[in-house]
């Protein structure tokens, strides 16, 4: 365990300096570049030279790969072109729109999408329904913004129940929280419905599996009834499946939100990352992705720790696998 | 090895169901140039006989943008897909024979890769390198290899002590052989269970980057539709539908068909 911990805690810190490398390699590698971005395409060679000068890029790849790599490491992620302001400043500046539709997004379709996956298992050997994993199918099929665009056109412009877009009323003086909660129930539920199916797909097959092993028949013959043993024994053993799942898609789910937040007008780091990339605003770009990747690779060591707690049996696992080959 | 999501249900029927469900966006990917060129007709019209899917704010007809938007998809996710599983099998057989550095080599990478959703490093690269369906369809690939190789070299690490597989080695076959002849035949389906997964993830992602605008304008995407369906969403509810419900005749039904291979 001792060994498995202190290897997995290694990973976080060489696989983001290897993406951070990686990135910084490509971006100077890309033709064109920022400074035809800045300066347009019929600036003069004076303009060119000057912009080149500030911002460094006059120097050898090696000398700035250090310069970077040493900012970095102090948590200077640089300077956007775009909004000519720290990059940091500007992420953490646009995370809050984000973070308040993905959390609670993830925290509804964990509950939800847990509840339907933990009801709706059958004990072995009854007859399955197609129907709720087609249903299931197509809800996790369509694309978020199509989900959106159809209920800003039902909630917002037919019934005007929730506004069309944005994060606050303009026209109010003081926004209120009623006024914020208003504007995030449409692109939460959207999130939802598109995770929700997931997460009852990936449950209930876990606990179709538990259900039909032997913890289950002697549960049932000392007595317990189907619904308790299912939630009590199995539901613990067929989290599993549910934390790796979700622990590996957080990256994809600050991306996912991407369309959502271009759909509703939300000031997130969705639309921040798509407009760096439209303007070829490179630290910006590079930073967003590194930050993204490092959340996600946290998520991932967060769910490995936590998966090792609830059967310590895995990382043993993993160390016979590694030393078995 | 982490698992992986049980999205189609298994049926006898489910092969069925996606091929009714995907033929219509097939057929017009197949038969898109009978469908003409972009021509200018009347803004905003409402489905008819003359175009059958309305027409969209610049008075093209949906039709043939419709048909245009699903050779996108299909070329997109089509590449990206058959990029994916080749890297994901090669670098899969090459984890589980090709000794103890080759494996931990891989496996890292995979692992590094993970961390990257494909859409991210999509996302980058219009960046970097500018918009385009082949680089869309490239990035999409690298950033899917690690799904079909983890599952092909834990298939391939179980084949490992089968007879058959022991009988070409006593035999003195190569290991290189082995896995080419012996094992991948044998792991080549559940590979190919796969392609439903990664083909609806790279159609999907496509018609993302083409909604935000991160693709090439001269071939326009779904995506790119659903876009300019925005502002017009009250009156004009035929450029969200039909885009959008193509899309998901496509990505459902490849991942019903594939299940059910």
């Amino acid at each position: 365990m001792g060994r498995y911990l202190l290897r997995r805690l290694l990973q976080v810190p060489v696989g983001l300096a290897m993406v951070g490398s990686l990135a910084f390699l490509l971006i100077h590698l890309a033709p064109g570049g920022p400074v035809t971005a800045l300066s347009g395409e019929y600036a003069t060679a004076e303009i060119r030279q000057e912009i080149e000068n500030r911002y460094g890029l006059d120097r050898p790849l090696g000398e700035r790969y250090l310069a970077w790599a040493g900012a970095v490491l102090a948590g200077d992620l640089g300077r956007s072109y775009l909004h000519k302001a720290p990059v940091a400043d500007v992420i953490l500046e646009r995370l809050p729109a984000t973070l308040s539709i993905v959390l609670p997004a993830a925290l509804l379709s964990l509950l939800v999408g847990g509840a339907i996956g933990l009801l709706s298992t059958r004990p072995p050997g009854a007859q399955r329904h197609l129907l709720a994993p087609m249903l299931a199918l197509v809800g996790h099929m369509m694309p978020t913004f199509w989900i959106a665009q159809g209920m800003v056109l039902l909630f917002a412009l037919n019934l005007g129940w929730f506004p069309v877009q944005g994060l606050d009323d303009p026209r109010l003086a003081a926004p209120g929280w009623s006024d914020r909660l208003r504007h995030l129930v449409l692109p939460v539920t959207t999130l939802v419905i598109h995770q929700l199916a997931m997460m009852a797909l990936i449950l209930r097959a876990a606990l179709q599996a538990e259900v039909a092993r032997p913890y289950m028949t002697t549960a049932l013959a000392k007595g317990l009834g189907f619904p308790a043993a299912r939630r009590r024994h199995a539901l613990v053993n067929a989290l599993h499946p549910v934390l790796a799942v979700m622990g590996g898609r957080i990256g994809a789910t600050f991306v996912g939100a991407i369309a959502v937040e271009t759909v509703f007008a939300l000031p997130g780091l969705g639309r921040l990352i798509v407009s760096a990339a439209i303007n070829r605003d490179h630290p910006l770009l590079l930073g967003i992705a590194l930050s993204v990747c490092a959340v996600a690779m946290l998520g991932n060591l967060a769910t490995d720790l936590m998966m090792n707690r609830l059967d310590p049996r895995m990382a043993i696992d993993r160390d016979e696998a590694a030393h078995a080959a | 090895m982490r698992p992986e999501t049980p999205l189609a249900p298994s049926s006898r029927h489910a092969a069925r169901w996606g091929l009714a469900l995907l033929a219509p966006p097939l057929l017009l990917a197949v038969l898109a140039p009978l469908f003409g060129k972009l021509a200018v007709g009347p803004m905003l019209a409402a489905p008819s006989l003359a175009h059958p899917f309305g027409t969209d704010d610049l008075g093209h007809d949906l039709l043939a943008l419709l048909a245009q938007g699903a050779r996108v998809s299909f070329e997109v996710g089509g590449y990206a897909t058959a990029l994916a599983m080749g890297l994901g099998i090669a670098l899969g057989l090459v984890a589980a024979f090709g000794g103890r550095l080759a494996d931990d080599l891989v496996m890292r990478s995979a692992e590094l890769t993970v961390t990257v959703p494909p859409l991210l490093l999509a996302i980058v690269m219009v960046g970097l390198f500018g918009t385009g369906n082949v680089l869309t369809a490239l990035a999409l690939g690298i950033g899917s290899w690690p799904m079909v190789a983890r599952v092909v070299r834990a298939a391939a690490y179980g084949l490992r002590g089968q007879p058959h597989v022991t009988a070409a080695r006593a035999l003195g076959v190569s290991r290189a052989k082995i896995a080419l002849r012996h094992v991948l035949p044998a792991i080549l389906p559940l590979a190919l269970s796969l392609v439903g997964v990664l083909f609806s993830g790279a159609v999907l992602a496509e018609a993302t980057l083409s909604f935000v605008g991160l693709t090439d304008h001269t071939t326009p995407g779904w995506g790119h539709i659903m876009a300019h369906a925005g502002p017009y969403l009250r009156d004009a509810w035929w450029m969200w539908l039909f885009p959008g419900g193509f899309l998901v005749m496509t990505t459902a039904g490849v991942a019903l068909v594939a299940d059910s291979v």
